[in-house]
């Protein structure tokens, strides 16, 4: 905790270095505001610390114990998702994206799984683009 | 775990496939195409850069209701609200060159390059044509002391920057149409910027601003119960639905602003597919059910070819360029 | 009275009534699905009210305007997604009596407190709008300065345990809020020249990332130990004592909502905080809202469906539309070759009191649909965490993509998801962000505006009753939050 606040003091005071001396640049009426947001933010950014000093160490996340690596598998999932998707379009994506994760997250008893993906697919695509005229994004080649 | 792994690079894989497979398939019919205009064989999208449910949304969507029976195919609205249009504009600009994809623009088009802002040009469309026009005008109170435009121009002459004149947003035509009537009269008004039309009137009828600078469809309602009166239009020839207003001209003041919009697709969008356009959305205009829509919503029909639209546009683009400059409106970006 | 039993002589109907159903449906559906917001279900459909009579498309329009604002709730509740910004609110308590295994208290306490709002507004609506409507005309920019000020006073409040980390996560916000063009000069700020980023950052990306993506990205680190627990519960309705505590709630709340929407360019999402904020103030239990309190999710439903009737006040009396949607309605109606304002109540009063009639029987609707669904739709918590997560993920993904058809919007999406994962890492709560985001832009752009019409002079604030009131309240506010947060140091000082 102690040192998770440390870190994120210090990016919090960077940012508001960053936003003082980018509002450098706007006219004037623009610039008030983010400075005097900038301002406070520095300001309580130190006061957290300061209380921070006086606060016993309690311990936020073990590492251990954390199973940050699945999350992070399912955060490249979807990312690659996004990319890919406004490439080969929303009906030949999801399915794949939403049956891969199903599968990271526990593995087997994959008729559920199929049937899940396929009728969320057909289901969300009936709704946005069929029932509601909104786009979704196609197959663009 | 390791079986996991195998299934994830195996649906890679087979995504892959898909991917290449499409591509494949995709580019033959695509060699085929400059001769033959078979054309549309798919959904085309209208881009709209601004909100749903905006007078350029429902213009659009009118226009969409019924081109899609004359094209055979369906037609979608996109709405790509932000930045005076920009957002929009420019995605409209940069879209593939087929003719799927048509943006609906309006009059900031020719203004928001010129604020140093975005990279938004209307010579990077093929217009199409231009669909509607509608004038600027001065809304006043129903009970402003002024009765004509002469006593309002005269008391703001008289009293430099102190008639708050309201307006949809810095930059935005209506913003311009008041900076005209300042350059044509040699007033000075003090610009109140709102984040549209509807709260801009909204401030006028609680008595917070003078003045608005906005089209009469935008106070239509209040006018007609009472509440506001419009004091000049700055067109050539009267509203029809307002036709005891008197247009500027004729109180003896040369300023003619109006917003405008117009559909338009990416340039080298062939031309045969442009005609085909074209002629299907001059039809839908045509149509007795489309003009009574827009007869409804306020907003003017005024069709102007591809070519005179250009001219217009270009006589635009420069009028708003001297203004802007003369303005200071120019964002320098240090 | 007699033009309104004709009114709902009118909407009873069956071809009418059906239609409003299948509206107030229809609705629900868009609004709990996250990205698709009321606006959006009500322009979608508006030219599907084209070739139907005027009454019977109005009334429809209703329907969804009504059930999308409820219908956000349910997402909020079920899955901590809210499907409309309105709904924003209701995620604090909601979502963590969900977790209990409440479910089913907190979706019945939300459809009877939106219907009970709904109702309170329909009548102001009917019977008191042109007195109500003035008050739409006494708010200019100090005002709106002032309340925008009030609303960001109760940061403290939704921050926990945490306040100054609660302010700074306000701060953030504020700072999203500036990115974009400055919409009083046009300057672009932050924008690092990217053409999506001149509207700003999209709001619901955001929410939808801090809130739903965030906690998606939570449920995969610790999936299997929580896959099974006892969700029986989640089919109980609230019980006849624990409405009773909450009658007051949202009456006031209702009312709050109601006023808000009179106040052009003010919408659900404001009231529902503004409502929450007062909600835990005045409340025994103020100290557990956060944690699952039933007052918690009455709040801010009430009040943000107490909108709904409330900003058609305005459009039906002036002619003018207070958000969104009502400008919508202003379109629609006007393409019935209707003009809203006094002369519609004169030379159309069918029309108005089916709409007024409409109104009233859309929130039944969804009412006693919301009730009789519960047992049902409770059940997505029942779905395996595994298989429901990664629907999660694509519902917030199709979402944001749709709000503005915007590949860039995935992104913020993205980003917003996982700085929403690392502040709850670090104990910095999220609302704050959210809530700075909506007031932030209001509050500078107003302020500024107000010095624009007073030509620089500070007076204008401190000259007119309502702005000195509203400023007045939000001193109280802080300083009563101030007074109450070194009680509870004292407090867990003396524990220690």
């Amino acid at each position: 905790m102690k040192r998770g606040s440390i870190v994120a003091g210090f990016l919090l005071i960077a940012l508001a270095i960053v936003v003082w001396i980018g509002s450098a640049a706007f006219t004037a009426d623009s610039s008030y505001f983010p400075r005097a947001v900038a301002a406070i933010m520095l300001g309580l950014t130190i006061l957290m610390l300061l209380e921070n000093r006086t606060v016993r160490d309690q311990v936020v996340f073990e590492w251990e114990k954390f199973n940050y690596r699945r999350t992070a598998i399912i955060f490249v999932i979807t990312s690659i998702y996004l990319v890919i998707m406004a490439y080969v379009g929303f009906l030949i994506t999801t399915p794949i994206c939403l049956l891969l994760m199903m599968q990271v997250l526990e593995k087997g008893d994959w008729k559920v799984k199929i049937l899940s993906s396929v009728i969320t697919t057909a289901a969300i695509y009936y709704v946005f683009q069929m029932m509601l005229d909104v786009p979704l994004p196609a197959w663009s080649f | 775990m390791k079986k996991t792994w195998a299934m994830v690079a195996m649906v890679l894989v087979v995504s892959l496939m898909l991917v290449v497979a499409g591509c494949g398939g995709g580019a033959k019919p695509a060699e085929k195409a400059p001769e033959a205009p078979k054309f549309p064989t798919k959904q085309i999208e209208i881009i709209v850069p601004a909100g749903a449910g905006g007078g350029t949304d429902m213009l659009a969507r009118a226009m969409a209701n019924k081109a899609k029976d004359l094209l055979g195919q369906p037609v979608v609205i996109v709405n790509k609200p932000g930045g005076s249009g920009t957002v929009g504009f420019t995605a409209g600009q940069t879209a593939k060159p087929d003719g799927y994809t048509v943006t609906m623009f309006f009059a900031e088009i020719v203004i928001v390059p010129h604020l140093g802002i975005a990279q938004a040009d209307h010579k990077l469309f093929v217009p199409i044509m231009r669909v509607n026009m509608d004038p600027a005008a001065i809304t006043v109170k129903a009970d402003a002391p002024w009765k004509t435009l002469k006593e309002f121009l005269d008391y703001a002459k008289a009293n430099p920057g102190k008639v708050r004149m309201g307006n949809s947003g810095p930059g935005s035509i209506w913003h311009l149409a008041a900076a005209t009537v300042e350059d044509k009269t040699g007033v000075k008004f003090n610009h109140v910027p709102y984040g549209g039309a509807a709260p801009a009137v909204t401030a006028l009828l609680g008595g917070a601003i003078e003045a608005v600078a906005v089209s009469p469809a935008e106070v239509g309602a209040q006018v007609a119960s009472g509440k506001l009166k419009i004091l000049g239009v700055m067109s050539d020839k009267r509203e029809k639905a307002f036709p005891e207003v008197k247009t500027f001209k004729e109180q003896g003041y040369e300023v003619v602003v109006g917003t405008w919009r117009g559909l338009g697709v990416p340039k080298g969008t062939p031309e045969p597919v442009v005609k085909i356009l074209h002629d299907a959305f001059k039809k839908a205009m045509d149509d007795p059910g489309f003009i009574a829509q827009a007869d409804k919503l306020g907003l003017g029909l005024a069709y102007l070819n591809a070519a005179d639209f250009t001219k217009f546009m270009d006589a635009d683009f420069a009028n708003y360029a001297k203004l802007v400059d003369k303005l200071g409106l120019k964002q320098q970006k240090k | 009275m007699d033009l309104l039993v004709h009114g709902f002589a009118t909407v009873l109907q069956p071809q009418i009534f059906f239609i409003l159903v299948a509206g107030t449906l229809g609705g629900i559906i868009i609004g709990s699905l996250p990205g698709l917001t009321a606006t959006m279900g009500v322009a979608l459909l508006t030219p599907l009210t084209f070739s139907l009579p005027p009454a019977t498309g109005l009334v429809m329009l209703c329907g969804i305007y009504c059930g999308a604002i409820y219908g956000g709730s349910i997402s909020a509740i079920l899955i901590r997604t809210p499907g409309t910004p309105a709904a924003a609110a209701t995620v604090f308590d909601g979502n963590e009596l969900a977790k209990k295994g409440l479910a089913g208290k907190a979706l019945g306490m939300s459809a009877i407190a939106s219907c009970a709002g709904g109702v309170f507004s329909a009548l102001c609506l009917t019977f008191i709008a042109p007195e109500l409507a003035r008050v739409a005309l006494s708010f200019s920019s100090p005002e709106y300065f002032a309340m925008g000020l009030l609303g960001l006073s109760i940061v403290a409040s939704i921050s926990g345990d945490y306040v100054v980390r609660g302010l700074i996560s306000a701060c953030i916000g504020l700072l999203v809020g500036l990115v974009g063009l400055d919409n009083l000069n046009g300057y672009p700020r932050f924008t690092f020249g990217l053409v999506d980023l001149l509207n700003g950052v999209s709001f619901i990306p955001v929410l939808i990332g801090l809130f739903a993506v965030s906690e998606a990205l939570r449920t995969t680190e610790s999936m299997l130990k929580t896959a099974h627990v006892d969700f029986k519960l989640s089919g109980v309705l609230p019980s006849f004592s624990e409405l009773r505590g909450c009658a007051k709630t949202i009456l006031k709340s209702s009312a709050i909502g109601t006023m808000i929407g009179i106040i052009p360019a003010t919408g659900g999402d404001i009231a529902a905080f503004l409502a929450y904020g007062e909600a835990k103030r005045s409340s025994k239990n103020g100290e557990k809202f956060g944690t699952g309190e039933l007052e918690g999710v009455a709040a801010p439903e009430a009040a943000n469906n107490g909108v709904t009737g409330g900003a058609l006040i305005p459009l039906m009396t002036l002619g003018i539309p207070g958000d969104a949607v009502t400008a919508i309605f202003l379109g629609a109606l006007m393409l019935q070759g209707l003009r809203p304002g006094p002369l519609l109540f004169k030379d159309n009063a069918e029309l108005v009191y089916a709409i007024f009639a409409g109104m009233f029987l859309a929130n039944i609707i969804f009412m006693l649909f919301g009730l009789f669904a519960i047992k049902y739709i409770a059940r997505v918590i029942n779905i395996p965490k595994p298989i429901l997560t990664p629907i999660i993920f694509v519902l917030c993904i199709v979402g944001s993509y749709s709000i503005n058809n915007s590949m860039f919007d995935l992104l913020v999406m993205m980003f917003f998801g996982v700085l929403g994962y690392l502040m709850d890492k670090f104990k910095f709560p999220v609302s704050p962000i959210v809530l700075a985001l909506i007031l932030g832009p209001m509050v500078e752009g107003e302020f500024r505006r107000s010095l624009l019409l007073s030509s620089g002079s500070f007076s204008i604030f401190f000259t007119r009753p309502i702005c000195v009131a509203i400023l007045t309240l939000t001193v109280f506010s802080v300083v009563g939050a101030y007074i109450q947060q070194r009680k509870k140091h004292r407090l867990l000082k003396l524990e220690n």
